[in-house]
């Protein structure tokens, strides 16, 4: 007894799954109650974190202006301190514009989470209040399309989601473009990016190093072990003198 | 009835009929003057202003991320033993009633029941009446969720009523993802 009350605690939790619950109207009115309450959870869900990140935004759009005064004012054009300001800006827009999408996102999960909310009250008032099942069927097809339009909008939605370039020269392009933002300048050319890009490559091509030659070929030069230990001896003697 | 400096109260008598129009209307605590008698607060509204109003005619709301609202109608489930600033009114146990004040102190219901009386009660002595859920779980109750057993720290209710969202870890959990310790 003792033993199964124990085995109990770590069973899984048979919690039904909103999405996976019988295709069926008469199943779907049995278990109207607790569709409702998760929908409802997920709707209140989705607006405090929808809150939350609209804080968060606030809070980054203004650190972003904050930062473009202190562009403003540092006016030390092509410098690292500016250019690492510039790089701060860049990714404070990339989170901005990230947490936006989150927020469109949460909005449209709450308007979809409504609607089938809405549907499945229909169900059950039109069953409480004993009309024709063809309705109520009518209802659940209604239902269930909201719910297929849904997925496949997600389901798109992932598939044409492009992740943004972080090379360097679409990073300099935009830095550049920020730059002309903060500062009022007119906008970039196509021939300004490109020098932009040249000059990139010329800063990011390594200067060539020195060819050392190696060991052996040193040791080669040398004709006779006398030889070499003249060469230290002088090599000291440089070092001393 | 404890009030202090940045509560959210609600006038709900007026000894002046210049200040009856506004019962009803929800104002923040700026100051307490315990030693004037009555007792008496300034309180501030952005709409009207500043007012010095008694205590007595004020009720305390609840916060926005409390499980209960201000004049929600709940049934007092069970009592409690002695508290540090409130005494349980057993009499008041299996009774209805709806919350007309909070105690930021310890975070206790003033319920005033249908027949007038009233106690001081917390959370897990009461339930409300519109909870349309399956199963209602209290702060510090401990509940099994994917297999573990979890502690939930907060309880909050869901927009439409028919759920609870649980803080647990930090994160807000919907009810129905938790399960009831046997």
């Amino acid at each position: 007894m003792f033993l199964k009350r124990i085995t109990n605690w770590f069973k899984k939790p048979e919690v039904p799954i909103l999405f996976e619950m019988p295709v069926d109207e008469e199943e779907i009115y049995k278990k109207s109650k607790i569709i409702l309450q998760q929908l409802d959870e997920y709707i209140t869900t989705s607006e405090i974190e929808s809150e939350n990140y609209s804080i968060q935004l606030d809070g980054i759009l203004a650190e972003q202006d904050t930062i473009s005064l202190k562009l403003k004012e540092l006016n030390k054009p092509n410098s690292w301190h500016e250019r690492n300001l510039l790089l701060k800006l860049d990714r404070l827009m990339v989170h901005g514009n990230n947490l936006r999408q989150r927020l469109e996102l949460f909005s449209q999960n709450i308007k979809v989470y409504l609607n089938l909310m809405s549907k499945v009250e229909d169900i059950r008032v039109m069953r409480l209040n004993g009309l024709e099942t063809d309705r109520i069927q009518n209802i659940w097809l209604e239902f269930q399309n909201s719910l297929e339009t849904y997925k496949e909008k997600i389901a798109t939605e992932a598939v044409t989601e492009t992740k943004e370039s972080v090379t360097s020269s679409v990073t300099e392009e935009r830095l550049l473009k920020l730059r002309h933002q903060v500062f009022g300048l007119p906008e970039v050319e196509k021939e300004d990016l490109e020098s932009v890009g040249e000059l990139e490559k010329q800063l990011r091509t390594p200067p060539p190093l020195p060819v050392r030659p190696s060991l052996e070929k040193v040791l080669d030069s040398f004709e006779t072990d006398e030889d070499l230990l003249d060469d230290n001896w002088n090599a000291v003697k440089q070092f001393e003198g | 009835m404890y009030i202090e400096e940045g509560s959210i109260v609600v006038i709900v008598d007026v000894d002046q009929p210049t200040l009856s129009r506004y019962v009803g209307t929800a104002w923040t605590v700026k100051n307490v003057i315990s030693f004037y008698h009555p007792a008496t607060a300034l309180i501030y509204n952005q709409t009207y202003g500043e007012l010095v109003i008694p205590i007595r005619c004020l009720e305390v709301t609840p916060p926005d991320d409390s499980p209960l609202a201000h004049n929600e109608f709940v049934r007092i489930t069970k009592g409690y033993a002695r508290e540090t600033y409130h005494n349980c009114r057993n009499e008041l146990v299996g009774k209805t009633g709806k919350v007309v004040g909070y105690d930021t102190r310890n975070n206790y219901f003033f319920i005033k029941t249908t027949n007038g009386d009233s106690g001081w009660f917390p959370i897990h002595c009461l339930m409300p009446l519109n909870f349309k859920g399956e199963k209602f779980y209290y702060p510090e109750q401990d509940v099994v969720l994917d297999g573990k057993k979890v502690k939930i720290s907060k309880i909050r209710g869901t927009r439409f009523g028919n759920g609870q969202l649980l803080l647990i870890d930090g994160n807000w959990m919907p009810s129905t993802t938790v399960r009831s310790l046997p």
